[in-house]
This record gives structure tokens, C-alpha cells and sequence, in this order.
């Protein structure tokens, strides 16, 4: 309750704002919108539990958890004239504890020199893979979440410092291109230990062509930060981490067919004296969808290949079969629901991974996105 | 008999009404445009027009859509999403009827927007027919 009273106190602010600049001039406008999702997960076996990404703190296990999900995010955006905007954006969700806290996901002033060039300062979303920067807005995917192992390995969602897009097209055929640089903080949790993890720089680099119904997007994200290793029980070991995100994805949409892939390989440059990267692993999924009216069925399949690392060793490729199901109720409600069936030893589903055992164990998912 | 096939071509009828011409409006100074060219004004891709849209409870508005890009009004909703919350584009404004459409195009020489053919008129030109 505190945390909706404190959105409302948010919005009411930006409001405030707005009209005080709309007595102004007509030069001033507002606009507030919102997006949501009330919903939840649970797993087959309790001897699992289950995340979405292994640094979140949010899981569950056999318990069916509509806090694991849940989450809603107010954006206002304030527009001067034609070429000047502030846009900010607010969210509600478990973040490191079993409270919803507000975090801001975007906040920056946007000036566009000309019809299809942005530039931005302040706050942006980390957009590593093709969904990354409205992964949070469920409303705008057929699924119910996104593939754990693509989506759960990048573990920075923000990018503070500046980007660029730039849009060129030409009759059906258009080009999007997007550069961010700056620097992040992310709270990140390992093996029940929180910590917060804040980077020297990062950058992302996206190209996007789009054709008709087809889209291509490639993309390389960065995340620079200091590391520190334990060698020994009085030794450490100081390096430079550099956690690279080289991305490829496709999605086709005619309407009716929708077709998503994508392959994410994740790089660490070695530590020196063991000479392993933290963390190294190929990913990719391939998911097909048709939609009947309101109701859309996709079927997806997730692998991930870790290669060897110093959080990694001798762990196999594994894959992950999922169905959703996305009910549009009302043009701005979708009711959806999802089922996948996760090997015991998947490193993007499970706190506590079974390296020994070959069962699997499903998970399920029920909940409604909207947006206002 | 002909009661008979008066009461089935009664449906006929309006299914026609129904499926009238959409046409896409400018400023009489804009130039014509493609489908592909209205397509990526209407569903955020470019900024270089500025759109006007209808009211959801219009049904012109969902056949507008379905014309334009084989999309019903819960996708076309999803796309602006993407383009709201991730701060690359304002959704249209809602007008609530033709008059107000053509009212807004005439005003400003970027406005596009979409009425039903029997409403143009000389204050607008027509910058793509739908059917």
C-alpha cells in the first residue's frame, strides 16, 4: 500500500508539474501512462527454486508466488515543443527483499535535432538483447516472460549516461541505429549474498533493420567493473572485468504467424593467475506463434551451452521446451499463462542447480499485463 | 422468394457499409504516400508525420488497422507500448471524429490522419486510399 501511495505521490508531483507548465504556454505538454502485471510462479518439486535470472532476488519454489511476477510501473513524459522531453519512469517490484520498492527505470531529457535523431542524457534501459528495453511492460510480448537463458544472463538492467538513435528509412525498408554510454550500479545477488556491483563504464551498440514484417536486430553491450576474487584465505585477486554481450535477433510478424530467435554469447576476459573468465555461455531460443482472434498460443525452445568458467565447471548444454498462452480480454488487457519444463541441472532456472540428476522439473506461470 | 432474397442480401448490404473505402488524409500540401509509408507513421517507426488517430470505440478505427497492417486493435496497442514505455514515441492523439481529423490536417502541414471516403472534402487531400 505505502509503495502505490508513493507512485500516486510520484505521479501527482509530475502532474503538478505539468499543469503549472501548461498555465505556461501551449508550447507544454504531459502525458502519464502506465503498465502493469499481476501474476505469479510455481514449480513441479519443491526441492527447486526457482528465478528468472540467478542474480535476481526474487524466487520461488512449489508455492504458487504472485509477488514473484507482479509489478507496476508509471511513466510520465513532459514535451516542450517539438524537440525537447523528459521522460520518467517509475517501478514497483521485490526488489532484494520480500517489499515492493520503487526503482527508476528511465529518466532522461530527450532532444531531437531533427525528425528521426534523438539524443539523450540521464537514465536508459541496458538493451542487451531484442526485448531488453520493455521486458518490464508484459503487455507488449505474446509471452508471459521472456526466455531465462537469453534474458537471465545479462544481470544489468540500466545504463546511466548518454544515447543515441537514429532512424533512416527508406519505403518498407528501415534502419535503426542506437548508441549508449555511461555507467551502472546493479544489486546482484550470489549464493545467498547480496551485493552491489558498480560499473566504471558500459556501452551498448544496436543495429535493427526491419523489413515488412521481418526484423533483424544486432547488438554488442559491455559492462566494465572492478572484480575481486578470493585466491586464498589471505589472498585477493584485483582485476578489471569485462562482461561482453554479443547479440542476434530475429522476429517476423504478419499479424497472424509470429516467429522469434535470437543467440546472445556471453564473454569475460580470463583473471589473471587462473586464467578462466567469471562467466562464459551461449544462448538462443526459437519460439513460433499463431494468433486465432484473441488467443495466441507460442511454443518456444530455450538452450543455453556454458562454456568453461570459473562459475562454471564441466556444466553441459541443456534446453528448455515452453508453452504460452495470451488471452486478450480488452485492447489493454491480456490474461496469460505459461508451462516449461526445466532440467534439474539448468543453470538459468535454479538457485540449486542438480548437476547429479536427470529429472525435470515444470513451471508455471498465470497472470494478466496491462497497460493504461 | 424475392423476401427470401432480400433478407439475404440485407446482411450483404451491410457488410458492404461495413467494409467502406478508409482513406488516408493530408494537408493539401503533403505529398502521396506509399502503404509501407503510412504503415510506419501509424505504428511509431517514423516520427517524420504526425499521425491523428480515431477513438477505440470508433469502428473505423479497427478497420483502419486491419487495412493498414493485418493487425486488430489489442497488437496495434502492443506496438505503441513498445514505443511509449521505452521513450521513442508519443502515442497519437484520439480525435473523436472525422470533422476533428480533418479539422487538425488542415491545420498543420506533418498531420496525417484516416477518414471514411464519403467524408473528404477540400480542406484535405487524399494521400492513400484503403480497400
Amino acid at each position: 500500500m505505502t509503495t502505490f501511495s508513493r507512485i500516486g505521490g510520484h505521479v501527482a508531483i509530475a502532474l503538478g508539474l505539468g499543469l503549472v507548465q501548461m498555465a505556461n504556454g501551449d508550447d507544454f505538454s504531459t502525458a502519464i501512462s502506465g503498465y502493469g502485471t499481476v501474476g505469479g510462479t510455481y514449480t513441479g518439486n519443491s526441492a527447486y527454486t526457482y528465478v528468472q535470472n540467478p542474480s535476481d532476488f526474487r524466487a520461488t519454489n512449489s508455492q504458487f508466488d504472485l509477488g514473484l511476477d507482479s509489478r507496476v510501473g508509471a511513466q510520465a513524459t513532459f514535451t516542450y515543443g517539438t524537440d525537447l522531453s523528459i521522460i520518467v519512469q517509475e517501478e514497483a517490484r521485490r526488489r532484494g527483499s520480500e517489499n515492493f520498492s520503487l526503482g527508476t527505470e528511465w529518466a532522461f531529457v530527450q532532444y531531437k535535432p531533427a525528425d528521426d535523431l534523438k539524443l539523450r542524457l540521464g537514465r536508459v534501459a541496458l538493451a542487451t538483447f531484442l526485448m531488453s528495453d520493455f521486458r518490464e511492460v508484459g503487455y507488449a510480448q505474446t509471452w508471459f516472460i521472456a526466455p531465462n537463458e537469453v534474458y537471465g544472463s545479462e544481470p544489468f538492467e540500466t545504463l546511466d549516461g548518454g544515447q543515441v538513435l537514429w532512424h533512416v528509412a527508406r519505403g518498407a525498408l528501415g534502419l535503426d541505429l542506437a548508441g549508449a554510454y555511461g555507467t551502472t550500479r546493479q544489486d546482484v545477488q550470489a549464493g545467498g549474498v547480496s551485493y552491489n556491483v558498480s560499473a566504471k563504464s558500459a556501452y551498448n551498440l544496436a543495429a535493427t533493420m526491419s523489413y515488412q514484417s521481418f526484423q533483424l536486430r544486432l547488438a554488442e553491450t559491455t559492462v566494465s567493473f572492478p572484480e575481486t576474487l578470493p585466491l586464498g584465505p589471505t589472498t585477493v585477486l584485483n582485476y578489471m572485468d569485462h562482461d561482453k554481450f554479443l547479440s542476434a535477433g530475429f522476429q517476423y510478424d504478419n499479424g497472424t504467424a509470429i516467429v522469434l530467435a535470437e543467440w546472445a554469447k556471453r564473454s569475460e576476459n580470463a583473471a589473471p593467475v587462473v586464467n578462466l573468465p567469471l562467466s562464459a555461455q551461449t544462448s538462443w531460443y526459437v519460439a513460433g506463434g499463431w494468433r486465432f482472434g484473441k488467443l495466441t498460443p507460442l511454443v518456444n525452445y530455450a538452450g543455453a551451452k556454458p562454456s568453461e568458467s570459473l562459475s562454471n565447471s564441466g556444466q553441459k548444454k541443456y534446453g528448455t521446451p515452453s508453452i504460452s498462452l495470451r488471452y486478450d480480454v480488452v485492447t489493454n488487457v491480456a490474461l496469460k499463462a505459461q508451462a516449461s519444463r526445466a532440467q534439474a541441472d539448468n543453470g538459468s532456472y535454479w538457485t540449486d542447480r542438480n548437476p547429479n540428476s536427470s529429472e525435470h522439473v515444470n513451471v508455471f506461470s498465470l497472470g494478466v499485463d496491462f497497460v493504461f | 422468394m424475392k423476401t427470401i432474397i432480400s433478407m439475404l442480401a440485407l446482411p450483404l448490404m451491410l457488410v458492404s457499409v461495413a467494409q467502406a473505402d478508409v482513406v488516408v488524409i493530408g494537408n493539401v500540401a503533403a505529398p502521396n504516400m506509399s502503404k509501407d509509408e503510412v504503415t510506419q507513421f501509424f505504428l511509431g517507426k517514423s516520427q517524420a508525420m504526425k499521425p491523428v488517430d480515431r477513438t477505440s470505440s470508433d469502428p473505423i478505427k479497427a478497420q483502419f488497422y486491419q487495412k493498414l497492417s493485418g493487425q486488430d486493435l489489442s497488437q496495434v496497442k502492443a506496438t505503441w507500448s513498445r514505443l511509449v514505455f521505452t521513450g521513442k514515441a508519443t502515442a497519437p492523439k484520439e480525435l473523436p471524429d472525422a470533422a476533428a481529423v480533418k479539422k487538425a490536417v488542415a491545420a498543420d502541414p506533418k498531420a496525417i490522419g484516416y477518414i471514411d471516403k464519403s467524408e473528404v472534402d477540400a480542406t484535405v487531400k487524399v494521400l492513400l486510399t484503403l480497400n
